[in-house]
């Protein structure tokens, strides 16, 4: 029944539609003839929804367009699957360099130096780690939290003495601490208790003085040197909070025009005493 | 359309434009529906819709000729099929031998040639598709969509010369099939077109 002789190169010739032969056997005339058939030009059913499917692949189209904008800023999933491993796997290398250098803050030190203990690897603990951070979590002595928020109500406004309190070390903290666990005062006298102790006696919060002090033959506001007008609205709250005039707001002084030769016109300084009201 | 014509069409189907689209899918919509025919029967037209509106989701990104949208286009389709394979199984809904047989011996007594053109379209799709996946895939993707060795062999992952064995095989195969039910070319069939060059041309 071997009535194809059809070697590779007649098959590509078939498939290429370039030469045909049709006298090497009944079943290969007959593939040419099919292959004939599916060659055929478009028939006129296959085209029966063209206005349709034209309609619906134009507005594809369109919309894809219009949608390419937005969809070019937005992160490719994959790609952010790895951008995110990469910042993961660079802050942990990072963490684990410094924990093997011991140059993490105590308490983070501490906690590196547990987990890498259970994996058989030795950095130093936070001790070997001299520094003005805490060595231990909470950083504030033997306090727990509920002693935190005992003493935490009597700080000082404006948020300095943190900043004084980290300088002095853990002894003070243990002893406002301490303060606020065994006071017998309650309340408001609690906190101006552990206010004044945590201030050096500078607070007066929940202690207001009945009897303000008379008024200073100066009334020169204190000022600090780097922010001398932080200094002055400070001041002027502190006098108003003591009854002793309202807080208002003061008018800048008008900045005096300079004489070529740089003298002032006016007949005071801008920065002199009298351009703030007393 | 040479690919001056073809970038223009092109360029403006990337736009949206209604009659560029036509001129595309006039072009490229019958190779499609044979070729998906040979894959899953009376399915083809709704898998074919899906291809089209994936082209036309990524058409906007697209550069190249004639011949690189249709290995596009056909990519796309390929990419579908294997999709809605795994999806059904191994089934498959193109028609059986019987149903070849039937077709050709209708053909006889057809007397409308628009019919009888489409009946030889259905027996020749109907017995591609009768062949071994692979066989079917390279002949569909030779013959229906007249692509070269070379890019069929790029669409279905193989070397260009596996392409041409399976091509070869798939012929003989078909050659055998046809001389065992002792069918004879139609008269019109005695020469074949030497270039079908409807896309670049």
């Amino acid at each position: 029944m071997n009535h194809s002789p059809l070697d590779p190169e007649s098959a590509e010739r078939l498939l290429s539609a370039k030469v045909i032969s049709l006298d090497t056997g009944v079943g290969t005339s007959a593939v040419a003839a099919l292959l004939d058939a599916a060659r055929r030009p478009t028939l006129a059913h296959e085209l029966r929804d063209e206005p349709r499917m034209v309609a619906t692949i134009a507005d594809g189209i369109r919309a894809a367009k219009s949608g390419s904008t937005s969809r070019s800023t937005r992160v490719n999933p994959r790609r952010r699957i790895s951008l995110v491993a990469a910042l993961a796997g660079t802050a942990l290398a990072a963490t684990s360099g410094l924990a093997f250098a011991g140059e993490l803050p105590g308490a983070a030190q501490g906690i590196a130096s547990d987990v890498l203990a259970k994996i058989g690897v030795t950095v130093p603990g936070p001790n070997s780690n001299p520094g003005t951070h805490p060595d231990v979590r909470g950083g504030s002595g033997s306090g727990t939290s509920s002693d935190t928020s005992g003493g935490g109500s009597g700080t000082t406004p404006g948020g300095s003495a943190s900043g004084s309190d980290s300088s002095q070390g853990n002894g003070k903290g243990a002893e406002i601490s301490k303060l606020a666990r065994t006071t017998t005062a309650s309340g408001r006298d609690k906190g101006a208790v552990i206010s004044t102790t945590a201030s050096g006696g500078k607070s007066h919060a929940g202690n207001p003085p009945s009897h303000p002090a008379p008024p200073t033959a100066d009334p020169q506001p204190p000022r600090t040197a780097a922010h001398p007008r932080v200094g002055r609205h400070r001041w002027q709250l502190e006098r108003s909070r003591l009854g002793r005039e309202r807080p208002r707001f003061h008018r800048r002084p008008e900045r005096r025009a300079l004489t070529p030769t740089g003298r002032s016109r006016g007949g005071s300084s801008p920065r002199s005493p009298g351009a703030f009201s007393g | 359309m040479g690919d001056s014509p073809f970038s223009g069409v092109l360029g403006a189907a990337q736009l949206g434009e209604e009659w560029a689209v036509a001129t595309l899918w006039r072009e490229l919509h019958p190779r499609l529906v044979r070729y998906l025919r040979t894959a899953v029967g009376d399915d083809a037209e709704d898998v074919a819709s899906d291809v089209w509106m994936e082209a036309a989701a990524g058409l906007g990104r697209f550069s190249g000729d004639a011949e690189a949208l249709r290995a596009w286009v056909f990519t796309i389709a390929r990419r579908r099929l294997i999709d809605l394979r795994r999806k059904n199984g191994r089934r498959q809904t193109f028609a059986t031998a019987d149903d070849v047989l039937t077709a050709h011996a209708d053909r006889a007594a057809s007397a409308d040639p628009e019919a009888d053109a489409r009946l030889a379209l259905d027996e020749a799709l109907a017995r591609i598709g009768s062949l071994p996946r692979d066989q079917a895939e390279v002949i569909a993707l030779r013959v229906l969509c007249d692509l070269d060795v070379e890019t069929v062999a790029r669409i279905v992952g193989k070397r260009a010369g596996a392409v041409r064995v399976i091509q070869h095989r798939a012929l003989k195969r078909l050659a055998e099939t046809m001389a065992a039910e002792h069918v004879t070319p139609a008269p019109h069939h005695t020469i074949l077109e030497t270039d079908d060059e409807s896309l670049s041309a």
